[in-house]
């Protein structure tokens, strides 16, 4: 979808609209992720009903989950070249299909394909494209929007889980499945809301690409008109559709955002198999079914309490600049905790390392899209999460069965806790040394070119300074995300 | 089987050992003679008397220890207690479930601390019947009894008479299957699967009954087996799946587990649904969603005029404005032209 002709180009609202889509997406992050997490309510009647053990019937989860992951670069491509709308409304319409498709399921394997399969590709195509579009409306209160938009999946199974298990009772699960497809369909709601904006950001690529020799002059006139990757200019010329690619996922090759990339997989690797192993560690120390439960429930609820009031916590100016330092920061804590976890043999014990966990798990999952908005910029944002999120894929379905393995063969949990808490702590250092060596060779190149500083100190007159602060908040991000090598250099 | 002697059942009990390995029925009987015997000398004494053991029994139960020891292999031997304290007057039952024949020891006990109650009279009943008792030690009476079929199952009683009186009762059962408060939902045209569990007893068999009216009539399902399937593996639980359902099918469905010491039942409900029942809330998600979207483009589509009525009246003012600005400055010219 073209943006319109006279758009103006704005900075990002922080307010106004921008809390419809903190909204859309809440509802987003409910009906996907805590939907997911609902499925295994279900396991109980299909075992039942199909005759089937619980290994067979939990690849429905696995699938799910793994397609959701596995295809949200999918999900940003549509949402990139056609319309966040229209991506996130298509993603509605398959999820619900699914579900639908799924209440008349004669055997596991229809389940698999429709529940696991469609599902979590409709799940994926709307999962990162809302995300993205939080961050491109706001700046100043980015974490704390974000932080509202991710609870969505603790409170969202808060009250799911309890709605579903009525359904079920209700109706069986054939009429659960129809009415939790009915449900889905309100992600056509979500994406409805999701307005286009167009960023001075998004802009900026377009004289460049003007002066570029091998577009035909005949084109150029109306290329100032139509933004950039549009269907139509791909019709055109193959050039077009290459750099247009190449453009979206050129900040694949930025050392940052390598960097980034290698964390998040040691990070979804050692955190992924704690929430499967928790309680059945819990109750092989001896703690009783009752408690064990409530551990669970202890985690999820501080994760809401974590995702909102670290989102918060980030926002102000003082931690602003050192919001990369926070999510190290909260993913070392959750890799230190892990370690303690063998430790901890009674059930006092491990309230407190619910407590810490469960908030620092919330707060990183938070800073997930503010970190990688920071790294690769907001225009490309929604394909970066994209990538960032397809890498959680692997590690999710790796780590819990590797995990369990370790147990079996050790005989106890202490391997697989230490192998987790490495894996986040390992995770958390690489980032810090990326940020260090950063630091340094910035400082480095600083001393050797005074005249950002210079340009500095022209602005301290009065009424000057307070607008230009705002801005400078910008270009001191665009500055920290764009290396020292900016876009227009390349 | 029915020997009646005395001394005939002493010399069978001695030869017991002997008979063991023969047939599983042959200790059973055994143990109904020695039981019967037992209450032959019951008749023969009074049963007033505390402490004080007669012969009879006290030979019985020496035998039957030897008799455990022996056979432990075929029977097991149970044990329960009832520690009766405090109030006089108020009763402590206690619930035993047996699944198997087996031998069982139930004891009332008076706690220590009352030794000053002069327990003047201690009997054992079952209903009317009185049971011979024996007393273990010097606050504890118990009586004995093998249980072999549901007979011997039922409310067995003690009561302790004296300054204040005691009761306490036992409730021998076979074991409880828990049916479903719940009814099952299944859809016209589906099938639906039907489970019934027995936790920790292993029955010899399940029956499946389903209620027409009044009465209950058993599921043959090897007589309409593309309607009904029974599976009755592993032993403790089984399933019942239940084809092609219509709303005939509806109502109410007993689970039998048959135990050797007798039968229990669980109630299951099967409730049959049409497709319309979820199909009305689904209608109206679907509505709601519709009537959102629409609201939410023309809202937006509404917006968008707005904002491009809003910027063509500020370009109208500026160019308003520019053309006044021109003319001012037309005048201003002009006049100072005309002071000149």
């Amino acid at each position: 979808m073209a943006s319109p002709r006279r758009a103006p180009c704005t900075s990002p609202p922080d307010g106004g609209w921008g809390w419809m889509i903190v909204a859309g997406c809440f509802l987003v992050t409910i009906c996907t992720r805590a939907v997911t997490r609902c499925i295994s309510i279900f396991f109980v009647e299909f075992q039942a009903y199909f005759g089937q053990d619980y290994a067979r019937t939990a690849w429905i989860h696995s699938i799910v989950d793994c397609a959701t992951m596995l295809c949200a670069p999918l999900g940003s491509l549509i949402s990139n070249h056609v319309s966040c709308q229209v991506g996130i409304i298509l993603g509605g319409l398959l999820a619900s299909t699914g579900l639908i498709l799924s209440s008349f399921a004669t055997s596991l394997e229809h389940l698999y394909l429709s529940l696991g399969v469609l599902t979590g590709l409709g799940f994926a195509l709307c999962y990162s494209p809302a995300i993205a579009m939080v961050g491109k409306y706001f700046n100043r209160r980015k974490a704390l929007a974000y932080g509202i938009a991710m609870s969505g999946s603790g409170i969202g199974t808060f009250i799911l889980a309890p709605v579903v298990q009525l359904l079920i009772e209700q109706f069986s699960w054939r009429g659960a499945l129809l009415i939790l497809g009915g449900f889905v369909l309100n992600l056509c709601v979500c994406g409805a809301l999701m307005r286009p904006i167009a960023l001075k950001e998004d802009r900026k690529t377009a004289p460049e690409f003007l002066e570029q020799d091998y577009v035909p002059e005949a084109q150029k006139q109306d290329l100032k008109q139509m933004s950039i990757c549009s269907p139509l200019i791909k019709a055109w010329s193959h050039e077009c559709l290459c750099y247009c690619s190449w453009k979206e996922y050129d900040f694949l090759l930025m050392p940052s955002f390598t960097v980034l990339a290698v964390s998040v997989l040691f990070m979804a690797y050692g955190c992924s198999p704690l929430f499967v192993y928790l309680v059945p560690y819990a109750l092989s120390v001896g703690v009783s079914h009752h408690q064990a439960a409530f551990l669970m429930s202890i985690l999820g609820v501080i994760d809401i309490v974590g995702n909102i009031t670290f989102g918060w916590l980030t926002d102000r100016r003082c931690l602003k600049k050192y919001r990369h330092f926070c999510y190290l920061f909260a993913v070392g804590m959750d890799g230190l905790c892990c370690l303690f976890l063998p430790v901890l043999q009674n059930f006092p014990l491990l309230v407190p390392f619910s407590f810490t966990f469960g908030y620092f798990d919330g707060a990183y999952v938070t800073l997930i899209p503010v970190v990688t908005a920071d790294v690769v910029g907001t225009s490309s944002l929604s394909s970066a999460l994209g990538v960032v999120y397809f890498l959680h894929a692997i590690p999710y379905l790796v780590s819990p069965p590797v995990a369990g393995w370790l147990v079996d063969t050790t005989g106890s949990y202490t391997a697989s806790f230490l192998l987790c808490g490495f894996s986040m702590i390992f995770s958390s250092t690489l980032l810090c040394f990326a940020r260090l060596a950063k630091k340094i060779k910035r400082t480095h190149l600083q001393s050797l070119t005074n005249d950002t500083n210079t340009k500095q100190h022209i602005w301290t007159n009065g009424a000057i300074a307070y607008s230009v602060t705002g801005e400078l908040d910008q270009k001191d991000v665009e500055f920290l995300a764009a290396d020292t090598n900016s876009y227009s250099n390349r | 089987m029915t020997t009646e002697d005395a001394s005939q059942t002493q010399g069978n009990l001695t030869q017991m050992p002997t008979r063991l390995n023969e047939s599983s029925t042959e200790p059973m009987t055994t143990t109904r003679i020695v039981n019967r015997q037992t209450r032959e000398s019951i008749s023969d004494h009074s049963p007033v008397g505390h402490g004080v053991s007669t012969p009879g029994p006290d030979l019985t139960t020496q035998d039957f220890k030897q008799a455990i020891e022996e056979k432990a292999s075929n029977f097991t031997y149970v044990e329960y207690e009832i520690l009766l304290s405090g109030v006089s007057g108020t009763s402590k039952e206690k619930n035993i479930t047996l699944d198997n024949p087996a031998k069982v020891e139930l004891s009332c006990r008076l706690a220590s601390k009352y030794p000053h109650l002069n327990i003047v009279q201690v009997a054992w009943k079952r209903g009317n019947e009185t049971i011979k008792h024996i007393n273990k030690t010097e606050n504890s009476w118990s009586i004995q009894l093998t249980v072999t079929d549901e007979n011997e199952l039922g409310s067995y009683s003690c009561t302790l008479k004296g300054e204040e009186e005691f009761k306490a009762v036992f409730h021998l059962q076979v074991p409880k299957i828990e049916g479903k408060e719940k009814p099952i939902i299944s859809y016209d045209g589906d099938s639906v699967v039907m489970i019934c569990k027995s936790s920790s007893y292993t029955p010899i068999t399940w029956t499946w009954y389903l209620t027409n009216g009044s009465e209950q009539i058993a599921i043959n399902d090897s007589l309409m087996s593309d309607k009904y399937v029974i599976d009755r593996v592993p032993a403790n639980t089984t399933h019942l799946k239940i084809l092609k359902l219509t709303k005939k099918d509806d109502g109410a469905y007993w689970c039998e587990a048959v135990f050797k010491l007798g039968k229990s039942k669980g109630k299951l409900k099967l409730k049959v649904l049409t497709f319309m029942v979820p199909l009305k809330p689904f209608l109206v998600i679907l509505a709601e969603v519709i009537i959102l979207v629409a609201i939410v483009f023309l809202y937006e589509v509404y917006s968008k005029k707005k904002e491009k009525h809003a910027e063509d009246e500020k370009e109208f003012e500026q160019v308003e404005q520019l053309k006044s600005e021109e003319s001012n400055g037309v005048e201003s010219s002009s006049t100072r032209h005309r002071k000149v």
